[in-house]
């Protein structure tokens, strides 16, 4: 994906006064952000939810199926796995992994992206050139590699794989906040913040900032799904959280084995992974078209 | 045009230069290599020598030098693992994965802009409902899961297609389409959006009210214009699908560049990691040096500015 | 004058577009005629309807909007139930349009000579080469410099005149009866303005096209018309030959439009040029009485309570006013 489209940042209002009076008629982010809600409170609420210890290996149940299938019981409803551990539990405290691991990898990228972008778009000339190359180079590095590559040689563990992902996956935050920067920075009330004397920091923070949230928290949306499938991807490989943690991805990796005769051990996990990135995704695309101009639905 | 393409390589070859300083730190990602390569059995002996064999002593410039030169000249470097030269190990497995990797965005192509052009021309119907549904879900299948379920689906449940191996042309059929998967949602929605556009344009309105029939206004008035940002998009996504092959390589067991990258992580085979990280560095840039070359044809006023 | 002589016969057109707050009534079913050789000059502030008058003339309404129409003749053929692959042919071939903006109405991506040939072999059975002579030929007409390097320049490489220029040989490549300008020279420089309206006057004299002319500059209707439409609030409010609308304004609004003419000499005095006040009103559902009403300073209260009959005087002129403005004996002179 390209830079997202930006909305309209001179005059914007505060993001929830745009919104409110039009969020209910945008099915789409209804639907997402109510999912969204759902894992969220699925994560917090895991340790009264879950109804075993995710840890807890239990021979006697070793394969049970979902309770769905033939052999299955309301005991472990979504079964348990090679060594017996309920999977449901896992299911819940997983979520707790993904969004983590999504929100801190965001928070940092942001942190990295914005800072970068909002200078190359201030600033502009030399520091823009720069600035670019360095975006411009970023993109041409493999991300899944390099984090593979980082994180075995680092050594695996939740920690490494927050840093790694954060500060590799800044590149869109990066772009778009330039080119918003970019279009507000010849704005009257910049100008008319320059004229009074206020140094660069006031400006970027008390005039720039609060009309490039917009797009931000757009762009964030849609980063927390995208470092929630690195994670996946990366665990899934082996390199990525390491076990027991209860990550989806690795959870996947070790159904592989029996793919053959449990496919469930692969598809259920999968299917959690897909729903929480398709609702976190379309509530990104809701935002977006939400905060764009009136009349602009692409 | 010619200046364009001059000055375009130009920055090519100074992205290729700040990659590949990029690239030759991540040796030292984990510490001290030599004591890496020593492994835990390693006395302190072995790793002076070592340290002195892969020239670990010198200073860090220098070293970076002549592993860049080394790169230049074709020398990659040599397996620690396969104790070969890497470039042997390389080149038959890049070209597997670029292969597949060829196949499978020309499959996304195929799929993504004659959706997108279809969508695009008919914004809030059927299609376009349907071609946005295609892309939604395409960018929330993790790659790695959607191949499970292809396996599960058409190797398991019903067995007529190989769950491994690149062996026929049925082998290459799961592989291609999860590629294609994961590059043609944005391709989609970028010909989506731009065909809005430019439909929209004063052009077009020209175009329209000088009685052109309207396949020739689609085809040639508004798809040229449309498809400028897709060939970026496009070139981009390759790039992507091929550092992406790690994973996918690693689900159907294909012996290409990313599943030897995956093993050689496993085996902190260094120089072989750098060298493929850098080899789909390049990819990247030459690909995106030609998707420009040939906006700047799309494009006349490119060339300009 | 024989059936033939009429290009153009328009009766109760009518443009309505759908919105979220009701049906936008943007033309409100408009009667004019065109002559050969004739040029029509549609005057009106913006929004008034005259831009959709000409796109529904050329079949080039947005998709939302619904043209209808008592009657819709072009050179005595009913265009309004033609089916939408055979108005294409007359598009650009026997009815051709030139638009207000230059500098994006070209295909960036083509070149000029591209662009020009396509539309003659579009409708004309002939070669790229006779396609390019064709150009040149108008380009010699037109008074392009340099014409054999434009055809394989893109339009970028060409000043917003330049452009223009192209876009009116774009619209004569196929020879068309009738011509359809939009604010043509609107968005040019002065200079090139008055070269531009001098080069399309010669071309429609010399191969005796109709025009209609859009614009909401007098100016440039003292200088192009032969008739003029008013339109207000898209219905026209006042018609007739250009010297009978300019010297007896009959239309509040039309009279308000020739006072605020910037005329040498005569606002001498004043500290700025009047302008007519109030708004238009909303064109969404129906509109009793006199659209102008709110911002006439005749108004009665009878001109509120029904639909004003349209007044045509023996002469030719028309009005839609029950209170004009030379009954009140203040008829104005104003020279052309």
């Amino acid at each position: 994906m390209t830079a997202a489209p930006v909305a309209s940042a001179v005059g914007a209002k505060p993001i929830v006064t745009r919104i409110l009076p039009r969020w209910r008629q945008h099915t789409g982010f209804m639907l997402g952000f109510s999912v969204l809600v759902v894992f969220a409170l699925m994560a917090i609420l895991a340790p009264l939810l879950a109804p075993h210890d995710p840890y807890a290996q239990d021979l006697m149940s070793r394969m049970r199926p979902p309770v769905w299938m033939e052999g299955g019981s309301w005991d472990h409803p979504f079964g348990a796995d090679q060594v017996g551990r309920d999977y449901l539990s896992r299911i819940f405290y997983g979520a707790r992994i993904s969004l983590f691991v999504g929100l801190c990898v965001t928070l940092l990228s942001c942190l990295i992206g914005t800072t970068l972008g909002v200078a190359a778009g201030y600033f502009g000339g030399r520091v823009d050139t720069v600035i670019s190359f360095l975006i411009t180079a970023r993109l041409a590095i493999p991300v899944v590699l390099v984090a593979l590559a980082v994180v075995a040689l680092v050594g695996s563990s939740l920690q490494v794989v927050i840093a790694v992902l954060g500060l590799l996956l800044w590149d869109r935050f990066a772009i778009v906040m330039r080119a918003t920067t970019q279009q507000i920075r010849s704005a009257d009330f910049i100008v008319a913040a320059k004229v009074q004397g206020a140094s660069h920091l006031q400006i970027v923070v008390q005039e720039i900032l609060p009309n490039v949230v917009n797009n931000l928290l757009v762009v964030a949306t849609l980063e927390i799904a995208q470092a929630i499938v690195l994670e996946a991807a990366l665990s899934f490989l082996g390199i990525g959280v390491p076990a027991p943690t209860p990550s989806w991805g690795l959870m996947i990796a070790e159904g592989r084995a029996d793919v053959f005769f449990d496919p469930w051990l692969i598809t259920i996990p999968g299917a959690f992974l897909f729903v929480l990135v398709l609702a976190t995704n379309m509530t990104g695309d809701g935002l977006r078209d939400l905060t764009a101009p009136e009349g602009r639905n692409r | 045009m010619y200046r364009y393409i001059l000055r375009r390589s130009v920055s090519g070859l100074l992205l290729i230069l700040a990659v590949s300083l990029a690239t030759f730190f991540l040796m030292f990602a984990g510490g001290d290599p030599a004591t890496r390569m020593a492994g835990e059995s390693g006395s302190v002996a072995d790793i002076i020598r070592i340290r002195e064999a892969y020239g670990f002593d010198r200073p860090i410039i220098l070293q970076y030098l002549s592993w860049l030169g080394g790169f230049l000249t074709g020398d990659l470097g040599r397996s620690l693992y396969f104790d070969l030269p890497v470039s042997s190990i390389l080149v038959e497995r890049m070209f597997t994965t670029m292969r597949l990797g060829a196949c499978a965005i020309l499959l996304a192509v195929a799929i993504g802009v004659p959706l997108g052009v279809a969508a695009g021309c008919h914004p809030n119907t059927k299609i376009d409902r349907f071609a946005l549904l295609f892309a939604v879900v395409g960018q929330a299948m993790p790659t790695f899961w959607f191949a499970l379920l292809l396996v599960i689906a058409f190797s398991v449940t019903f067995p007529i297609l190989p769950s491994s191996g690149l062996d026929s042309w049925k082998h290459y059929i799961m592989p291609m389409v999860v590629l294609s998967y994961f590059a043609a949602p944005a391709i989609m929605r970028l010909t989506r959006s731009g065909m809005i556009g430019v439909l929209d344009t004063d052009y077009i309105r020209t175009a329209r009210a000088m009685g052109i029939v309207p396949r020739k206004v689609l085809m040639k008035y508004a798809l040229r214009n449309a498809l400028i940002p897709v060939v970026s998009l496009a070139a981009a996504q390759f790039g992507y699908m091929l550092a992406g092959s790690v994973v996918v390589e690693s689900v159907f067991a294909i012996h290409g560049a990313g599943r030897l990258a995956w093993e050689s992580i496993l085996r902190s085979d260094l120089p072989v990691i750098q060298a493929l990280v850098l080899c789909f560095s390049l990819f990247y840039i030459v690909l995106t040096f030609l998707a420009d070359v040939v906006n700047a044809w799309l494009d006349p006023r490119m060339r300009i500015s | 004058m024989s059936a033939t002589d009429t290009l153009l016969d328009v009766r109760g057109l009518r443009v309505d577009i759908p919105t979220p707050k009701g049906i936008l009534h943007a033309v409100r079913g408009i009667d004019f005629d065109l002559k050969r050789g004739e040029t029509l000059c549609l005057v009106g502030e913006s929004g008034c309807g005259k831009s959709l008058t000409a796109m529904a003339l050329m079949g080039l309404l947005p998709r939302k909007a619904l043209r209808t129409a008592d009657r819709l003749e072009f050179q005595g053929d009913d265009i309004l139930s033609l089916p939408e692959k055979a108005f294409n042919r007359l598009r650009g071939n026997r009815m051709a349009m030139i638009f207000q903006e230059p500098m994006t109405s070209l295909n960036p991506a083509l070149t000029i000579g591209q662009q020009l040939v396509d539309v003659h072999r579009q409708h004309r059975n002939v070669s790229t080469k006779e396609a390019r002579e064709r150009a040149l030929f108008l380009f010699e007409k037109i008074g392009v410099s340099a014409p054999v390097e434009r055809l394989k320049q893109y339009p970028h490489e060409l000043s917003g005149g330049l452009r223009q220029r192209m876009m009116i040989a774009m619209a004569l490549m196929c020879g068309p009866q009738l011509l359809l300008a939009d604010e043509p020279t609107t968005a040019l420089d002065v200079t090139i303005q008055a070269e531009l309206l001098r080069v399309l006057r010669n071309l429609q004299e010399e191969f005796g096209m109709g025009m209609i002319l859009i614009t909401h500059d007098l100016g440039v209707v003292s200088r192009m018309a032969d008739k003029v439409a008013v339109m207000y609030a898209g219905e026209i409010v006042e018609r007739g030959h250009v010297h009978q609308v300019f010297n007896r304004p009959s239309h509040p609004y039309t009279r308000g439009l020739l006072e605020c003419l910037p005329i040498p000499g005569r606002h001498k005095h004043m500290a700025h040029l009047p302008s007519i006040p109030g708004v238009v009103p909303s064109l969404i559902g129906d509109l009793a009485g006199c659209a102008f009403r709110q911002r006439c300073q005749y108004a009665e209260e009878r001109c509120g309570e029904a639909d004003i009959d349209w007044q045509q005087l023996p002469d030719g002129q028309g009005y839609r006013c029950i209170l004009p403005v030379s009954s009140y004996g203040a008829t104005s002179e104003v020279s052309r």
